[in-house]
């Protein structure tokens, strides 16, 4: 049996509502307050370096989101740190907020269908993902103008952009996964620990099971050295399983252009290689393009899950 | 006088459980219908099944003649609906709370502010608007959810639980308000499990148990159905007999004794006089006789009592 | 190297210079035994000498076995107009001292009137000693002079070579008259080719140079070719003059001419674009710029492992001189290459020409895998749609 009107209708206020609901909430403005003092610090402290040596790299506002001064983390590792906790503050009450609230069910009174009220929950999130990294971006590249002197050029911003997708696109699996457990769970206090829980899991845990696991499979296996290739392989592919190693995969080989490969490359491969020589945006882009993607397939399913569990649900608290 | 919600053998199954069963109903247009029942009697799930909330294991249900299970955004549209302890955003004020409602709708800003506006004086919250819903009290927020049901310009309105939670003075003024949806032409389908209370601005009201729709019609002339009689004295008076005394008068169908010294007559008629006369004449001293008008809790205390008795 | 040759040349000089002293030294005056008497001597009694030419003869007079004593000099039979006068050290004498079996030099300078005629004049000179007379005929003949005569030739007239060498003649310049004479060079060529002049053993371009009577030089005259210059036999000559005196010698270079070969892209460009695993078409272009045709001209190329490049023709059967060839060349950079740079060979070989340029392929991947990611998208995206047509609209 067909139901008829869009399942979309009423989606642009359901998300405008939201959007103003995160960018005006006090958790967005700690978090945000949060990620602005790590920029200006991380920022700054890059650029102390780089302003010595200001003609010698191509890509200097790049470098300003990489390279570390020590005792601070780069910007992009202070981001691979902050933008899924960001994430998860996001979304992590969005269904079982309502039913707390005893919204819902008002709300899906509304001539809408509760499609809209989780696709623009969801978007709701990523726009304001989109809308923090982007501010952030430009500031840090006001900053580097700032202090450096020197304009970005096309392709630094064009790789700039890049990363923010990609930034976006890990945000968005830790935003999807919040709305799965705040979908799942009853308690928004639940699914934010259980959020948490799965963040911390893959960004400390899994690197060491993954070890743990290939070091038991290699200590059985023998041969020569197309099995060490492929054990190479399989212990990258247990690491990227992990949305994290996605992510930093993908920063790696947008933000620094003379990355050529990543993972094990065979010494044939590199043969008659031009070395130092840099790879242009498209090919950048090609070459964590899987990863990307993986990335984007992710954030699709798990909305695709919460979508699933929050159809069966019923409206009634 | 046309049918605005009719449903036939409409039922709910949640698993084994039967959250309702074979529901057969009619509202007429412009009538204030009670659903009324104990809770978990299936009043809020057969709302739900009215907007397309929930889909029927079996039956079908008509509201305003579209089906809500394949066009409940036409039906949520001309339908108010106040869910039980309707809750807010309570971070934003009333008015934004009611924009969101409007933009939801897809009522047009300019014309959702005018009837934002109207909505509010209506239920007498104008003044307090622009205050976060958080500092409003219990009535308040019923008062705003009617705003919401306002708002919308619906035919039908559906009411769950209305006055849940409310003091008396509260909910005596919602039920005024709900008189004046009435007034307005809307059609009124409330639930509650206080009888009594709702009683009052009902047309006709449906008794609920387990799952069922057990009673049907006015309040009048279901206590004719259940109680036998329309009329309820209560006599005080000393005197021995007074039972036997009263039980001969034509016209009564039943005398309890409720306590030494009171009596509560059941009558076809207002036989007040003829029972005066029996006390006195029985050399019993008279100190009150009183009509009352049976409630829906008796109704509905002994209907259940007879269904007992006769299981 | 310079610095030897320094030492060779100073060493030259030393050698040249010390010898007129020890030819000095040399001849000890011999005495004829038997006579006794005065001798008047000159090495040449009778000259040919041109018209208006003051004549200076070298005179001798010695002292065969008489005391000694002043001799007294004079012309026994002049001619008229002429003016006889005898020179020592540079004045005018009359008369000589010489000891026994001594000698001594002067000479007798001879001045002709003006407008002498051609013709054959007699004088005869006289030396008076003691008791002793010596005489000396001497005919002068007027305007019959042997022209100076120079005489060049050259060691090897034919040289043979590519376009590109340089040829270089070893030339021998002879002054055959009794004058010295300063000698100009000069070559006629065709057009585009230069010469230079150097003496034998000396690094210095010259265009004229001195060469004493009776005496040759050794100069080498290098020829450099114009660029373009064809293959063939070209003539030059190379003239030597001086005065009247000019001596020519004709020099041949057969030009034998080679192929260059040279190999790149039809805009120059050597780099290029090639994605992973796929063949990409690259135009390259041999050309000859050389100056005799190239035949069997090989292309091949050096590449990375797991690469493969083929040519459309590999083979060209020749290439004129000037002339140029496309080839394509199928470059398929190995399936597993990774983005980036490469350096690749290309090679084009005909006998002992060949010619090679790097080309710099700039691989791209495959976008096989983005067409991949879009796919699992698309699955992902209709995971959702399916899951919307079924749970949807609630």
């Amino acid at each position: 049996m067909k139901r008829r009107g869009s399942p979309w209708t009423g989606l642009g206020a359901i998300l405008l509502k939201e959007m103003a609901d995160h960018l005006s909430s006090i958790r967005m403005r700690l978090l945000e307050g949060l990620i602005l003092l790590t920029a200006i610090g991380t920022v700054f402290a890059a650029t102390q370096t780089l302003r010595q040596t200001i003609g010698e790299d191509p890509f200097l506002y790049l470098k300003i989101l990489t390279s570390a001064q020590d005792p601070l983390p780069s910007f992009v590792a202070f981001m691979g740190f902050l933008i899924p906790l960001t994430a998860i503050a996001l979304a992590f009450d969005a269904i079982n907020g309502e039913y707390m609230r005893r919204t819902l069910s008002r709300v899906l009174a509304q001539p809408i269908y509760r499609d809209a009220v989780l696709l623009g929950k969801f978007l709701a999130g990523i726009f304001t993902l989109g809308i923090t990294l982007l501010a952030l971006w430009l500031l840090v590249t006001g900053l580097g103008i700032l202090r450096l002197g020197v304009l970005p050029e096309g392709r630094e911003v064009a790789r700039g952009l890049a990363f923010i997708l990609a930034t976006l696109a890990y945000g968005g699996v830790w935003l999807a996964l919040a709305l799965l457990f705040s979908v799942v769970f009853r308690q928004p206090a639940t699914s934010a620990m259980a959020a948490i829980a799965v963040w911390l899991f893959f960004a400390v845990f899994w690197e060491i099971l993954a070890g743990l696991f290939f070091n038991i499979i290699s200590a059985t296996a023998t041969g020569g050295p197309e099995t060490e290739l492929a054990l190479a392989n399989f212990r990258l592919f247990l690491s990227r399983l992990s949305p994290n190693t996605l992510y930093s995969e993908t920063v790696l080989a947008l933000l620094n252009p003379d990355v050529r490969a990543l993972g094990p490359v065979l010494i044939t491969q590199l043969e008659g290689a031009v070395r130092g020589t840099l790879l242009p945006l498209s090919q950048s882009l090609l070459l964590v393009w899987p990863q990307f993607t993986g990335l984007i397939a992710t954030v699709i399913m798990l909305f695709a899950g919460a979508y699933v569990a929050f159809q069966r649900q019923e409206v009634r608290a | 006088m046309s049918t605005v919600i009719e449903t036939q053998g409409l039922t709910k199954h949640y698993g084994p459980i039967v959250a309702v069963e074979s529901l057969n109903l009619c509202l007429q247009a412009g009538e204030v219908f009670g659903l009324l029942g104990p809770n978990g009697s299936g009043k809020t799930t057969t709302i739900l099944m009215l907007l397309g909330l929930t889909e029927p294991t079996a039956g079908w249900a008509r509201v305003l003649g579209e089906d809500p299970l394949r066009n409940p955004l036409e039906v949520k549209r001309r339908v108010g609906y106040m869910p039980d302890s309707v809750g807010f955003y309570d971070e934003l004020t009333a008015r934004e709370n009611m924009r969101y409602t409007a933009r939801l709708n897809g009522i047009p800003s300019s014309e959702g502010e005018e009837r934002i506006d109207e909505a509010l004086a209506a239920v007498g919250l104008s003044e307090v608007a622009d205050r976060p819903v958080a500092t409003y009290s219990r009535g308040m927020r019923q008062r705003l959810g009617l705003t919401e049901v306002l708002l919308k310009r619906p035919q039908v309105a559906i009411l769950d639980e209305p006055t849940m939670g409310l003091d008396p003075e509260a909910a005596h003024e919602f039920l005024a308000m709900i008189r004046g949806l009435k007034a307005r032409g809307i059609t009124v389908l409330l639930s509650s499990h206080l009888l009594q209370q709702v009683q009052a601005v009902c047309d006709r009201v449906g008794l609920f148990h387990k799952g069922r729709l057990v009673l049907e019609g006015s309040v009048d002339a279901l206590s004719e159905r259940v109680l036998g009689g329309a009329y309820r004295i209560a006599v005080q008076a000393t005197g021995d007999g007074l039972e036997r005394l009263l039980s001969g008068i034509p016209g009564i169908v039943r005398v309890v004794q409720e306590r030494p010294g009171t009596c509560r007559v059941e009558a076809q008629q207002d036989c007040r006089a003829e029972v005066a006369r029996r006390v006195v004449a029985g050399g019993g001293q008279l100190l009150g006789l009183s009509l009352e008008r049976a409630t829906l809790d008796d109704v509905y205390a002994r209907y259940f009592q007879e269904a007992r008795h006769e299981a | 190297m310079p610095r030897m040759l320094i030492l060779i040349l100073t060493a030259g000089l030393a050698l040249s210079m010390s010898a007129p002293s020890i030819a000095v030294a040399a001849p000890s005056p011999e005495s004829t035994p038997g006579y006794r008497g005065l001798g008047l001597s000159t090495p040449y009694p009778s000259q040919t000498v041109r018209a208006g030419e003051t004549v200076t003869l070298a005179l001798t007079v010695k002292n065969y076995g008489l005391a000694p004593q002043v001799v007294t000099l004079a012309v026994a039979k002049g001619v008229p107009g002429w003016k006889v006068s005898f020179l020592g050290a540079g004045r005018t004498v009359t008369a000589v001292a010489v000891g026994t079996d001594q000698e001594a030099s002067l000479s007798v300078r001879l001045d002709p009137p003006s407008g002498a005629r051609a013709g054959t004049y007699r004088f005869a000179l006289a030396a008076q000693g003691q008791g002793v007379t010596a005489e000396l005929p001497l005919a002068l003949t007027l305007g019959q002079v042997q022209p100076g005569r120079l005489e060049l030739q050259a060691e090897l007239p034919v040289l043979r070579g590519p376009g590109t060498s340089s040829f270089r003649y070893r030339l021998t310049l002879k002054n055959e008259s009794e004058k010295d004479m300063l000698v100009s060079l000069e070559a006629q060529m065709p057009k585009g080719f230069q010469v230079a002049f150097t003496p034998a053993f000396a690094s210095q371009q010259v265009t004229s140079l001195p060469v004493k009577a009776g005496e040759s030089r050794d100069l080498d005259a290098e020829v450099t070719l114009p660029q373009d210059v064809p293959a063939g036999t070209h003539a030059l000559s190379v003239r030597a003059i001086s005065g009247e005196a000019r001596a020519e010698v004709k020099l041949t270079i057969e030009v034998t001419g080679r192929p260059d070969l040279s190999i790149t892209t039809p805009e120059g460009r050597l780099s290029g674009r090639a994605y992973a695993g796929r063949d990409t078409p690259i135009k390259v272009v041999v050309k000859n710029r050389g100056s005799a045709p190239a035949r069997g001209v090989e292309v091949s190329s050096y590449e990375p492992t797991g690469w493969s490049v083929k040519f459309d023709p590999s083979r060209i059967e020749e290439i004129a001189p000037k002339g140029e060839a496309q080839v394509t060349a199928t470059v398929r950079p190995s399936s597993k290459a990774i983005a980036g740079d490469y350096m690749l060979t290309l090679r084009a070989t005909a006998g002992d020409s060949s010619s090679s340029a790097d080309f710099r392929v700039t691989v791209f991947t495959s976008t096989l895998w983005g067409i991949v990611g879009v796919i699992v998208i698309a699955v992902a995206l209709g995971v959702v749609s399916l899951v919307v047509s079924r749970y949807g609209r609630r």
